[in-house]
């Protein structure tokens, strides 16, 4: 019975971790493992995006827009064996932060971007590499607020 | 028959979790803020769509698929350019044969297609 309440507490624990609201904070930062020598990463925590009413009516629309931001892990087992302990490391800017400037080098005149997907790309290979990423995908925008100087 | 809690706990989270103990390669929803009736210009007419994005996994060892939202989005608005989703329902859908052999977990959006 503790062991199917173990179970049970595990499966919506991870049913909870794939629902959440984008602009609370939730941290994406890449689970050291074992040993961790060195952890410099940055990650997504919480972005509250636009949604078509804010954006003003006479932006120009620029069309969708992409940006992608990475962390990257090694971690390398001490002893030939499937539970040996591992030694560890991890860098790299994977917050939301890095993937809109992704989108801004690419789109200078870019204003902001509405309708924003965000996913995670996790690639990882035995456990020994692991490259987490974040990938936002939205609608860009440009705008120039009106000059209060110009006459009306 | 004598079951090791912490490796089953493993062994669950491995299945539930969609990856390959092995390699993995998969894109999976983080955030979406959808419209609502109130961002769009609502018709009557708007179609109501439906799109799905998977990954999958085999033998607890390789993962592979995007499950993420923008994939389930491209597909819902397949064939309708220009127009964005609102009123936007999300589920995720998992499914897991013989003990978790096999493995696939899906995102599924239904909205409305709508005009910005």
């Amino acid at each position: 019975m503790r062991r199917l309440a173990a179970l049970g507490i595990l499966l919506a624990a991870i049913a909870a971790a794939a629902q959440d609201n984008s602009y609370e904070a939730s941290p994406g930062l890449m689970l050291p493992k074992g040993l961790v020598l060195f952890y410099n990463n940055r990650a997504p925590l919480s972005y509250a995006t636009l949604t078509p009413r804010d954006v003003p009516a006479d932006a120009v629309q620029l069309g969708e827009v992409r940006g992608k931001s990475c962390q990257y892990g090694v971690a390398v087992p001490l002893t030939a064996s499937l539970t040996a302990t591992s030694v560890s490391g991890a860098s790299g800017d994977g917050g939301y932060w890095k993937a809109i400037e992704k989108i801004t080098q690419a789109h200078p005149d870019i204003t902001g971007i509405y309708d924003v997907k965000v996913d995670v790309h996790l690639i990882s290979f035995l456990g020994f590499i692991q490259r987490t990423c974040v990938e936002v995908l939205g609608r860009g925008f440009r705008w120039s607020p009106p000059n209060p100087s110009s006459p009306q | 028959m004598r079951i090791h809690l912490l490796p089953s706990l493993i062994l669950a989270a491995a299945i539930l979790s969609g990856c390959g103990l092995v390699y993995t390669n998969i894109h999976s929803p983080r955030g979406y803020r959808s419209a609502t009736p109130a961002d769009v210009k609502v018709a009557p007419d708007d179609p109501t769509v439906t799109g799905r994005s998977c990954s999958r996994a085999i033998l607890y060892t390789v993962a592979w698929g995007d499950s993420g939202y923008a994939a389930a989005t491209a597909r819902a608005l397949e064939g309708k350019p220009g127009l964005i989703l609102y009123d936007v329902k999300s589920d995720i859908k998992v499914t897991a044969i013989g003990l978790g052999l096999y493995t696939e977990v899906c995102t599924i959006v239904t909205g409305k297609a709508g005009r910005p």
